[in-house]
């Protein structure tokens, strides 16, 4: 794995901050009702990092 | 999450509705429901379970009231019900779940399904149910949604629980899932599964196999290129390989014509030799009829005298044996001699007119000289023949030279042709050494061209590859320029992050976990038990008692009342931990905007406090226990409700006097199993 | 005498050709000794060689070969031939003749042209005996032109040896 100096200069801090909030919130409801499976949810949160990399730019 | 009330209607041996409110004090938390045996106290848990869940430990038709049943006539219904009442994230939620009876025309009582309704009360004032879907799926999906966000089914055994069982509590392979699902752990869990770079299926990986030099027409030129200049470099591997077999062949053609031309070395001198000889042969040939003609000349010109020889010999001997060898006067002629008679004199003066006698000799003399006188002749022809036989002496010894100079012409003749007959085999069988020396030169210039064309196709590798290497490093350069790339890059790099991050506060939750439920559960336990005794916990979150023999842990084997105690420990450690955990984290969750990163960066799980709702909790333990567990309970429970039998209760009560918001009484009525009421006390 | 040219005729002459390198002259082909210069050389020397080994030979009537002596190589050797003709004479030996009548026939007979032509006769004999001689001399072991020049050398070797010269 690539060392987290080549990886920072490309991270907003705040952008990742809000990513980790909610990618915990989405995990967390869907926790309770496991209504979403495993795939699906990795192409939601997907879609949501390239949106935030789409919107950093 | 806190109860409020449970309204039991017709549940079990509750015929009517039964309400228990429950004590939200935050001192005073405790709700003691006391009851004795039998009397319905386990049926309240279970009441929670089927309304919350549809569990159930007994069978269907048990679930409603007995006598209920059995009022029922043909055609009627009774209804079961059980209504808990709860506050979870500041939202009232009244659940309810409804199951009627029949009796049908067969006397046979049939039960419906049980439904449930959901409804919550915003902290504005407003209900709102929950809906339901259509039929065909499941309708009560969202329902079971909520009730599980608000207690997992799988959390319910531990804050709904059976004294009778906990002894397997502990040992139940679903604890750690229950701890970290208590913890909030196991959301954290299933993020990093997602993001995990080292599982295919996750974000980091599928962005990662995405990130590849991507479409972009600079790309494909590249790449094209690239594929050009590697078959190129093929052809050229191929060419070099080529050339160096050229080469080869070559070298070994030297080697060859080198060996043929030093074989025939001799060959080239052979043919100098022989064309020497050939010369020579000429010349000699020359000679030889040159001596041809001087041998022929000279006999055919002596020959002659030199056969005349023996004849001569007996000519001479002939000659001198004639008489008739008178000798008439040398080169007297006879013409000579009639002048002088016609003179009348002679030579000495005689006058031969007077002297007849003179005469007469004169006239003899005449007679001597040729014609006349064959003596003269004869004479002559001696000295002819005697000349003959001088100038034929020495004829055999010309004849011997001029023979030998023949010979010896003949003999050399035969010698250089014998030896042009031995070189000419020689060369015969060798091969025209021109020709070898034209292909030797003509190899060697192959071969210098085969050379150098090697080093043109070395150099030409050598660009190729450089070329290749400069393509390769546009094309990286350009995997990392492309904005595809980049953005996939930078997804990557959040991704990564994320799950760094995610992994680090999980790891460091289940450490603190781990190190605060020990710590919990060994307070509480020491609180709760004296006794030189110790409980560990392993990574499955079993405890394990220890006892310290000296400075020694050694495990003992437990009685089972020593059993509960260590059960009890643990659960209040649980549901210490989770108030724990609540207390600092309530303060960040608000239903739209969850934040979990601390002010130092670290991850925040916040959980909820439970409440704890023990039946029959003392029914193994030690008076002794009774005590010390009944303080240390609302210690850490947020709301505690205790369902138990009236003698367990005296030894709890002490500790709990004060503790006690509201108590009930299970009774039941006359004395009947299978009706039951709940006094207020 | 030895005025004219003078014809041989059968098989003598073609043992004079086979003698003679004329022959080859006239054709290089041919397969002679060549041994003798012309045939005038031949035609003095066989008279000499028939007597000293007393040979003599009819004209060969079967043979129609023959060879001319031309008249000017005769003319030209006719001080020689004449001096061979009285050897002949007075050496042979086949006719008992004195000393005297020898040397007679030998220088007078040239005015009698009966005897002359007797003597003659005789002389031609002897000349194809001696042709005969020479042949055989140079045909027996004799096949290359090596051969028969060594012959030369060994027929006067012989010679010498055989009249003790």
């Amino acid at each position: 794995m690539e060392s987290n100096n080549t990886d920072e200069h490309l991270i907003n801090l705040i952008t990742l901050n809000k990513l980790k909030n909610r990618i915990y919130t989405m995990e967390r409801d869907n926790y309770k009702t496991k209504k979403i499976t495993h795939s699906q949810m990795v192409d939601k949160i997907r879609q949501l990092i390239e949106r935030i990399v789409e919107n950093d730019n | 999450m806190i109860i409020k009330s449970i309204t039991l209607y017709n549940f079990r041996q509750y015929k009517g509705e039964h309400k228990i409110e429950f004590s939200m004090d935050k001192d005073k938390n405790v709700t003691v429901i006391l009851g004795i045996n039998t009397s319905g106290k386990t049926t309240l848990i279970q009441a929670f379970n089927w309304c919350l869940y549809e569990k159930c430990s007994f069978k269907t038709r048990e679930v409603i009231n007995v006598e209920v049943v059995k009022a029922l006539t043909i055609n009627s219904v009774k209804e079961v019900s059980v209504e808990v009442v709860l506050i979870h994230e500041e939202k009232e939620y009244i659940i309810n779940r409804t199951q009627s009876f029949t009796k049908n025309d067969s006397g046979n009582v049939r039960a419906s399904r049980s439904n449930i309704n959901v409804q919550f009360k915003e902290s504005t004032g407003g209900m709102q149910s929950i809906p339901k879907l259509k039929s065909g799926s499941d309708q009560d999906l969202y329902i079971k949604e909520t009730i599980n966000k608000i207690l997992p089914e799988s959390l319910s055994d531990y804050f709904f629980f059976d004294g009778e069982r906990i002894s397997d509590i502990n040992n139940r392979g679903d604890v750690v899932a229950a701890v970290r699902g208590l913890m909030g752990l196991d959301v954290i869990s299933s993020a990093m599964d997602r993001l995990d770079p080292s599982k295919a299926s996750s974000v980091t990986s599928k962005l990662s196999n995405e990130l590849d030099i991507g479409n972009d027409q600079k790309n494909i030129k590249y790449k094209t290129d690239l594929e050009k200049a590697k078959k190129q470099l093929e052809t050229h591997q191929q060419r070099k390989k080529t050339a160096r077999e050229e080469i080869e062949f070559f070298e070994r053609q030297k080697d060859e014509l080198t060996a043929l031309l030093l074989a025939n070395k001799d060959a080239k001198e052979n043919q100098k030799r022989k064309i020497n000889l050939e010369k020579d042969i000429e010349i000699i040939s020359k000679n030889i009829v040159s001596a041809e003609n001087r041998l022929r000349n000279d006999f055919s010109t002596s020959a002659m005298k030199f056969f005349a020889l023996p004849l001569i010999k007996k000519a001479l001997l002939v000659i001198d044996d004639a008489k008739q060898d008178a000798e008439g006067i040398p080169e007297m002629r006879a013409k000579a001699i009639e002048h002088i008679i016609a003179r009348g004199y002679c030579v000495c003066g005689c006058d031969l007119k007077k002297n007849e006698g003179a005469k007469e000799n004169v006239l003899h003399e005449k007679s001597l000289l040729p014609p006349q006188h064959m003596g003269t002749i004869i004479r002559t022809y001696k000295q002819t023949y005697k000349r003959f036989e001088r100038e034929a002496l020495g004829f055999d010894a010309i004849i011997k030279d001029d023979f030998s100079n023949y010979q010896n012409n003949i003999t050399l003749l035969g010698e250089k042709e014998d030896a042009l007959s031995a070189i000419s085999k020689q060369i015969k069988g060798r091969l025209d050494v021109e020709k070898i020396e034209r292909d030797y030169q003509k190899n060697e210039k192959d071969l210098k061209d085969k050379r150098e064309l090697l080093i043109k196709i070395m150099s030409d590798i050598k660009f190729t590859e450089s070329e290749i290497a400069s393509l390769e490093k546009k094309i990286e350069s350009l995997t990392l320029v492309s904005e595809k790339n980049q953005k996939l890059t930078k997804s990557i790099a959040y991704s990564r992050a994320v799950y760094e991050w995610f992994k680090q506060g999980y790891d460091r939750q289940e450490r603190e976990v781990k190190e605060h439920l020990l710590e919990s559960v060994n307070n509480i336990f020491e609180k709760m038990y004296h006794g030189r005794r110790k409980v560990t916990i392993n990574e499955k979150y079993q405890i394990n008692l220890i006892t310290m023999v000296g400075d020694e842990a050694t495990s003992t084997d437990e009685s089972k009342g020593l059993e509960s105690v260590k059960n009890f420990s643990f659960i209040s450690g649980l549901v210490d931990l989770a108030r724990t955990k609540a207390r600092t984290g309530s303060a960040i969750e608000s239903e739209e905007s969850i934040n979990i990163i601390g002010e130092n960066d670290e991850l925040i799980v916040s959980t909820e406090a439970y409440p704890l709702v023990m039946d029959a909790p003392f029914s193994n333990v030690d008076e002794i226990h009774i005590n010390n567990i009944a303080r240390i309970i609302p210690e850490v429970a947020e709301q505690v409700i205790l369902i138990l039998m009236k003698k367990d209760w005296e030894f709890a009560k002490t500790a709990l006097e004060n503790k006690i918001g509201c108590s009930y009484y299970i009774e039941k009525n006359g004395n009947s199993d299978t009706n039951s009421s709940i006094r207020r006390t | 005498m030895f005025e004219k040219g003078y014809v041989i005729k059968g098989k003598h002459a073609t043992y004079m050709k086979f003698l003679s390198a004329t022959t080859e002259k006239l054709n290089k082909e041919a397969r002679v000794a060549a041994v003798f210069r012309a045939n005038i050389d031949i035609y003095m020397v066989a008279p000499l060689i028939g007597v000293a080994y007393n040979l003599i030979a009819d004209e060969d009537k079967v043979s129609e070969d023959d060879l001319s002596i031309f008249a000017e190589a005769i003319i030209n050797n006719q001080e020689n031939l004449t001096y061979i003709y009285r050897l002949v004479m007075l050496s042979e030996k086949s006719v008992g003749l004195t000393n005297e009548e020898k040397i007679d026939r030998a220088f007078k007979d040239d005015e009698e042209p009966e005897r002359l032509a007797k003597n003659m006769e005789l002389f031609h004999k002897y000349m194809r005996g001696g042709v005969e001689w020479l042949y055989d001399q140079f045909t027996e072991g004799a096949t290359t032109k090596d051969d028969y020049f060594t012959k030369i050398q060994e027929i006067v070797e012989n010679f010498k040896l055989d009249f003790s010269l």
